[in-house]
């Protein structure tokens, strides 16, 4: 299967570069054999990808150790779920599901894009094949999946404990749908550029796999958020990494995009803009790979240093002056429609939050290059770590959840006093008595408060569009309120959907708050011994520690300390947090493998969870080091991003109507007249 | 993650053994054989390793002064993360071991936070910090992400304005020219339920 994986990688280059060429050629020529000849070629690409992929997996899942990347990443005693996992675990591997997952993206949008979107197809084929064709050369000349050692060890050297995780299993994959889902976008922001159809028709056609691939992206974060909270050990679930940095810049420019093209589609303006968050977004996401593999900034998400790194870094370049020539040769086409009228209007709030939001990847980027930077520039190296992060960035991030409360309530093209008056009344109440019940209890955090006060904004601002809407309808079609709130969400996806996400975002904010309040005690206990915590909420928690006990299974040895815990003075339960010591087995000698790990002990509940790391023992006695954490709302941060999926999947859902792929007509009539006066 | 078992359960696996587990560790240390590689067909090595040998904690390492040092140096072993958090996560790590007990003869000797930043500077630079000193080419990076949004806000909010501005002068324009000024207020009734309507 190996020997055939190969064959389709060569075969999957070959077939890149046609549908590159031919793509091309058939949209600028509009011939029909050409652009047909592109489309299946789009499809062959998928197929042989799916083939290489499928001899990757079978490879993996044999055992066959002479296949360098499986006696890199796997071990005899793997259990099987992990060993499928190493299918990305691995740099090679990572690569080879980029590109099949693109190439299935690729092929599946051929098939399901409208024909009144044919004439962009082409290009389409041919942007995505470039991008496939990137990736398969970066595989076959630079780190192979299928590369043979010259001789065959009996064991292979085991997957990284921390990537023996649920989390991992899922958390890579959805983030790279998520990251590779924007290449679907941009190909056919480029192919409307190619062809000079800068009308809305590729904003509808790409409206699905936008919300799409930022769902999936969000998804993707918040998993390897919850893996890095249950698996890493130290407490938190966000350490402004350059890894995880790498996944939130364009996660940051969708959302501006996906903000900035409701403007496009409703007032034809930002056009340009537009181009320019799409085209970010993607560059950002091969970005991401790019400092991922390239060594370039120390993250403990790294993959080894490889020659990979300069391929993206010339993928990178090149696409960049490609881009840029591109945009730049079609400017005068991409002029606005209509213009802004009030500086008090969505479309000037929108343009705000897209400031923000792009502001807010600027700063992050910034500080995640800052240490190259400094040392070109100074000759010495920094660090930048959470302290600059959340130094710079909390602010930001403040203002922005202020505007995502602001934005539903000011009205298209211009507000009057009276709507802002009746809009603004009820949200910035809550939030004034939010923030002087804090103050009244000496809330002890300024952001944290600042954060609920203005979560309490964004919620009554919601909750306001949503209870206006029900009373409409209750009044205007004597619906029951529970069916009229199902019916207006029903007719109006994308808005009340957008809203449920608002909803989601606002939980993750207070959420993030409570991190503000973490406590934590380190103690070494002998068995009877206890710890006392108390906790933000004002419970005391009481650990008494049990004993350790050590065992092996499976592929690790453990050694479990457990400790039972007091809630103010009841007893709550066991907990228990180990130490593993991974091995390999070669013959009758196991051979120990990676750094012992460490699992943490987590009780999560809805106000604050009960982190325990087990330190280890003290003196090889019954004596143990811990390290307890409470860390209050944690839970919500998970319960947050299900709200975000459930606001998603309202907004993606069919709606069973055909949507017309023209531009609506202008609201109002001053812009026609003045245009018909010239 | 692990989740509440029963006392049976946690007390119920023999911890007999871990003795000379660790003089079976120490010896394989003395002999050279690295810590990544090290033979565990027999279980005890394997089981000392995953035990982690560790010292009690005592009063110093909970001292908010050496945490509050702690979390703004970072620990050089690659990690990328403060002393604090690594010494409470990374047990494999052979640098904080070194830093911890410095830290805190450090601050039972009287030095303040400062001072004990200072000398780890001295030795390591300032790639010791968690964060930048704000002086000098560093200010770049505190500063430049918040002028450029204040710039851009500012130009944007000018520009925006201006356009803003000539566009109600040329509807009011419009408005003088072709259409009436004022719809009826019986066309405004029908318009707002209508647009209820649509919109609902």
């Amino acid at each position: 299967m190996t020997i055939l994986g190969q064959l389709c990688l060569w075969l999957a280059l070959l077939l890149a570069s046609w549908c590159a060429v031919v793509g091309m050629i058939g949209g600028r020529t509009g011939r029909p054999e050409l652009i047909q000849s592109a489309q299946r070629g789009v499809y062959a690409l998928a197929g042989v990808l799916v083939v290489a992929s499928l001899g990757l997996l079978v490879a993996l899942l044999r055992h066959d150790f002479n296949v360098s990347y499986v006696a890199s990443y796997t071990s005899r005693n793997l259990p099987v779920v992990y060993t499928i996992s190493a299918f990305y675990g691995g740099q090679a591997g990572s690569l080879l599901l980029w590109a099949v997952v693109l190439a299935i993206y690729s092929a599946v949008a051929q098939w399901m894009t409208p024909r009144r979107y044919a004439h962009l197809m082409p290009y389409v084929a041919s942007i995505t094949s470039i991008v496939v064709l990137f990736f398969v050369a970066t595989m076959l000349f630079a780190d192979n999946p299928f590369r043979r050692l010259p001789f065959t060890p009996a064991d292979g050297g085991g997957l990284n404990p921390q990537l023996q995780n649920p989390g991992m299993v899922i958390h890579p994959p959805l983030l790279y749908l998520g990251y590779v889902g924007i290449t679907i976008p941009f190909a056919f922001a480029m192919a409307a550029l190619l062809g000079k159809e800068l009308d809305t028709g590729w904003l509808h056609a790409i409206r699905k796999w936008t919300i799409w691939s930022w769902l999936i992206l969000s998804i993707g974060i918040t998993l390897g958020m919850w893996w890095a909270y249950v698996e890493l050990g130290w407490g938190g679930y966000w350490a402004w990494d350059p890894v995880e940095n790498a996944s939130f810049l364009p996660w940051l420019t969708m959302t501006a995009f996906l903000h900035s093209v409701m403007i496009q589609e409703k007032r034809g303006m930002l056009k340009r803009w537009n181009m320019i968050l799409i085209a970010l977004s993607f560059m950002l996401s091969i970005f991401g790979t790019f400092i991922t593999r390239s060594g370039i900034i120390a993250s403990v998400h790294s993959f080894t240093q490889s020659d990979v790194g300069y391929f993206f870094l010339g993928f990178l370049i090149i696409f960049a002056v490609a881009i840029t020539w591109l945009l730049w040769t079609r400017l005068p086409m991409l002029k606005a429609d209509s213009k802004l009228e009030s500086m008090i209007s969505r479309e000037a709030s929108f343009l705000f939050n897209n400031l923000i939001l792009v502001g807010m990847a600027f700063s992050i980027l910034w500080g995640t290059l800052f240490p190259i930077i400094s040392e070109w520039v100074k000759g010495t190296k920094v660090a930048v770590g959470p302290p600059f992060f959340n130094q710079v960035n909390i602010p930001l991030g403040l203002f922005l959840l202020l505007l995502t409360g602001i934005g539903p309530l000011v009205a298209w093209r211009r507000a009057s006093v009276r709507n802002l008056r009746r809009q603004f009344i009820a949200p910035t109440a809550a939030a004034v008595v939010t923030a002087a019940i804090l103050t009244a209890i000496r809330f002890g955090d300024l952001y944290a408060g600042i954060a609920i006060s203005f979560a309490a904004f964004v919620v009554v601002a919601i909750g306001q569009e949503f209870w206006r809407g029900i009373g409409a309808r209750h009044r205007l079609h004597g619906e029951s309120y529970p069916l009229a709130l199902g019916r207006l969400i029903a007719r109006n996806r994308r808005r009340y959907g957008g809203y449920i996400v608002h909803i989601g975002i606002v939980t993750y904010f207070v959420a993030f708050s409570g991190m503000a309040f973490q406590t934590d005690i380190e103690a070494s206990l002998k068995p009877g011994e206890v710890a006392t915590l108390r906790s933000p909420f004002g419970h005391t928690y009481e650990f008494r520690h049990i004993g350790i006990s050590q065992y092996d299974t499976a592929n690790r040895f453990v050694t479990a300390a457990s400790v039972e815990v007091i809630k103010d003075g009841v007893r709550i339960g066991v907990m228990r947090s180990e130490r593993r010591q991974y091995f390999s087995e070669s013959g009758p000698t196991r051979q120990a493998t990676f750094q012992p790990s460490t699992e943490a002990g987590i009780r999560s509940g809805l106000r604050e969870d009960i982190y325990i790391v087990f330190g280890g023992s003290v003196g090889g006695t019954e004596e143990a080091v811990y390290h307890f954490t409470i860390n209050p709302l944690v839970w919500w941060v998970w319960f947050g991003g299900v709200i975000l999926v459930l606001g998603g999947t309202v907004v993606m859902w069919p709606s069973g109507k055909l949507v017309v792929a023209r531009a609506r007509p202008l609201a109002g009539y001053s812009a026609t007249l003045v245009g018909s006066n010239r | 993650m692990t989740t509440d078992i029963s006392r049976r359960d946690a007390v119920g696996t023999v911890f007999a053994g871990l003795l000379p587990a660790i003089f079976a560790s120490r010896r394989q240390q003395q002999q050279g054989v690295p810590a990544e590689q090290g033979d565990i067909s027999t279980s005890s090595v394997g089981s000392a390793r995953a035990a982690g040998m560790r010292e009690p904690i005592s009063e110093w390492d909970n001292d908010p002064r050496v945490i509050a040092v702690e979390k703004r140096l970072r620990c050089m072993c690659g990690c990328n993360q403060a002393i604090y958090q690594c010494r409470t996560t990374d047990f494999t790590c052979p640098l904080w071991p070194v830093t911890h007990p410095r830290i805190i003869s450090m601050v039972q000797s009287g030095s303040t936070a400062e001072e004990i930043i200072a000398s780890f500077m001295a030795e390591s630079g300032e790639a010791v910090l968690m964060a930048p000193i704000p002086a000098g080419f560093n200010l770049t990076a505190y500063l430049l992400p918040g002028v450029m949004i204040a710039a851009i806000g500012s130009a944007m909010l000018w520009i925006l304005g201006r356009r803003a501005q000539v566009m109600r002068a040329e509807i009011q324009e419009s408005r003088s020219d072709n259409v009436p000024s004022r719809i009826s207020s019986e066309e405004e009734t029908v318009l707002k339920e209508e647009l209820k309507k649509l919109d609902l």
